[in-house]
């Protein structure tokens, strides 16, 4: 398996030039998630009005595919209403996780992506900008200056353990 | 020192001469290529090494021709096991030169041995308020067992700080020390920088506090030659699987008189010597620590490995390792856009590295393409990176008896050829 079919070029241009690669000044909403295992950090800052995602921006710092894949998460999300872009995250991240599971609507660059499903070891840094967005969404930006503490899962380090319950039992459908 | 010391104890011996293409073919899995028919160049030797035929035939002999339970069986295969798992014992315990074989005490690796250490020095000599030091060097398995100490004993860690170029100054360990430094926890060979510190002088340092010293040499065993008489540590650990042998068996020497005076650690069947319905007497030493039935084929085939190494000249062996890792250096050192980590002594057995711009788990994955296996990461030493910086880790190249400078080439051009894909 030739690891270029993971570095597609649309992934390695967004990873040269990251879209919406900064902080919000007025987020509403924001969330940190972190690998421990590899150092990969990314915070989501959302400003949700009118029950929409009328902005999304990410901060932090990882590889080429965790900035690629938070790059295009933003362009995705962006402008949706915040249940439409939920259930969009989880599609997207169920799509990643599981090779068998069903290719979420309207793909679009996110095809990109297809590739780093051949590479387990890797999908854990497409997955962790989703899984910073899915907590953002549960995070006022007001009470997430301690988020730190409560950002990884265990099995992988990718999003949290303590998201209102929704991963129980240390599971964040990682696929680890 | 030690190594003159290693190589006088096997005088007498005719030695293997160290041809790496005839070593290369002792180990079947360095045979294998991908469909581009590019051999495997193994360089995460510091993870695990790749194991010789006579380790892997050790294991299947075991298997087919007298699976038996240790220390048990009368019929002739229960004795053939012990005997066999005992002469490891005794083959560790002159390869680390210790006075005899019941300073071995055998763990599933060297990361259950530092839990071990650390429960049963914990249980004997850790009052609360103690202090206990590691540096910042180490390996989390060398961590975090004493810091669970901390909220079970109510003892303190304190960090000795590593220097910007990767030192650990003695100046520092002397103000660190105190009347309550029960202990000090360092590694022998630092598995990211590749860095031996001065293991004698720290060791008689902390001696003179009537502080105890626990070595880890998880990664030394298989690169430097190691004298726990001449070193005087208190207690060493090593794993079988970094030095050529299977994994699931590890090891921790002890003084005698210390691991006489220590109480088990887990309870079971070998460790005790008689048992009643509510107490039981624990066993002698070695088999007070060694409770259950032990991972018997790893740790006979772990002897096998051991055998392996010392047929050769040992002072042949660590010049052929540092030949390829003093050009792995040169060549790496020789790009631009590379920035090796530092290492304060010559460099063993380990080169990390970061590249311009790259991420080293992209680096890793790149290379992959060219059959090259490196390691990307924190590389278990979170400390160690955040005092050095390196917010994303390092990458890795770590050697074995078996690689080459030919390895080293083919790094260069995966690297040369990583460092493409991303300038398109």
């Amino acid at each position: 398996m030739n690891s270029l079919e993971m570095y597609r070029d649309v992934l390695l241009a967004h990873n040269e030039q990251p879209h919406h690669f900064y902080a919000l000044l007025k987020p509403t909403h924001a969330a940190h998630g972190h690998n421990p295992l590899c150092g990969d950090e990314i915070t989501v800052h959302l400003r949700i009005e009118d029950d929409r995602i009328q902005e999304i921006s990410f901060t932090g710092q990882g590889c080429a595919i965790c900035k690629a894949s938070a790059s295009l998460m933003t362009l995705r999300l962006e402008g949706q209403t915040a249940a439409d872009a939920e259930k969009d995250a989880r599609g997207v991240l169920a799509w990643l996780n599981d090779a068998t599971a069903t290719q979420p609507d309207n793909l679009g660059e996110l095809e990109a992506l297809l590739g780093v499903r051949k590479f387990p070891m890797r999908v854990k840094c497409a997955t962790l900008a989703w899984h910073a967005f899915l907590k953002a969404l549960t995070r006022p930006a007001t009470s997430d200056t301690d988020n730190r503490n409560s950002a990884s899962c265990g099995c992988c380090g990718n999003g949290s353990s303590s998201d209102n319950g929704k991963y129980t039992n240390g599971s964040c459908r990682c696929g680890s | 020192m030690g190594r003159v010391a290693a190589t006088a104890g096997n005088k007498g011996y005719l030695k293997r001469p160290l041809e790496v293409s005839s070593i290369r073919n002792d180990f079947p899995s360095l045979s294998h290529c991908n469909s581009n028919g590019q051999s495997i160049v193994w360089l995460d030797n510091s993870a695990t090494t790749q194991k010789p035929r006579c380790v892997i035939n050790a294991l299947t002999d075991f298997y087919t021709n007298y699976n038996a339970n240790v220390h048990r069986g009368y019929y002739e295969w229960g004795q053939r096991a012990t005997e066999a798992y005992e002469g490891t014992r005794k083959r560790l315990a002159d390869f680390i030169h210790a006075d005899a074989a019941e300073e071995i005490i055998f763990t599933r690796g060297a990361t259950e041995a530092l839990n071990a250490l650390a429960e049963i020095i914990g249980q004997r000599y850790f009052q609360p308020g103690d202090e206990v030091i590691v540096t910042e060097l180490e390996h989390h398995s060398n961590q975090i067992p004493w810091q669970m100490q901390q909220t079970k004993r109510g003892i303190r860690i304190k960090g000795w700080r590593l220097e910007e170029d990767g030192r650990l100054d003695l100046s520092r360990l002397e103000e660190l020390l105190t009347p309550k430094t029960k202990l000090l926890a360092f590694s022998h060979l630092s598995n990211v920088l590749g860095f031996i510190p001065p293991v004698k002088d720290i060791i008689r340092r902390a001696h003179t506090n009537g502080t105890l010293v626990v070595v880890d040499a998880a990664q030394a065993l298989a690169h430097v030659a190691i004298d726990v008489k001449d070193l005087d540590c208190d207690f060493l650990v090593g794993s079988a699987h970094k030095a050529y042998g299977p994994t699931g068996a590890g090891f921790f020497y002890g003084k005698r008189k210390l691991l006489e005076i220590l109480p088990p650690y887990h309870g079971g069947g070998t460790m005790m010597e008689t048992v009643e319905i509510d107490r039981f007497t624990p066993a002698e030493v070695p088999f007070r620590f060694e409770a259950g039935t032990p991972p018997i084929a790893d740790i006979i085939g772990f002897g096998v490995a051991i055998d392996y190494l010392r047929q050769f000249d040992w002072e042949a062996l660590s010049k052929h390792e540092e030949d390829v890792v003093q050009y792995a250096e040169n060549a790496l050192s020789s790009l631009s856009y590379i920035h090796l980590a530092p290492c304060p002594t010559r460099r063993t057995a380990v080169v990390s590295f970061l590249v311009d711009g790259l991420h080293p788990h992209d680096i890793a994955s790149l290379v992959c393409d060219e059959n090259i296996a490196l390691r990307a990461g924190f590389h278990c030493c979170q400390p160690l990176m955040k005092r050095l910086r390196y917010p994303n880790g390092l990458v890795r190249a770590s050697f074995g008896l078996y690689n080459t400078r030919e390895d080293v080439d083919r790094l260069v051009v995966a690297l040369e050829r990583a460092v493409e894909v991303f300038k398109k």
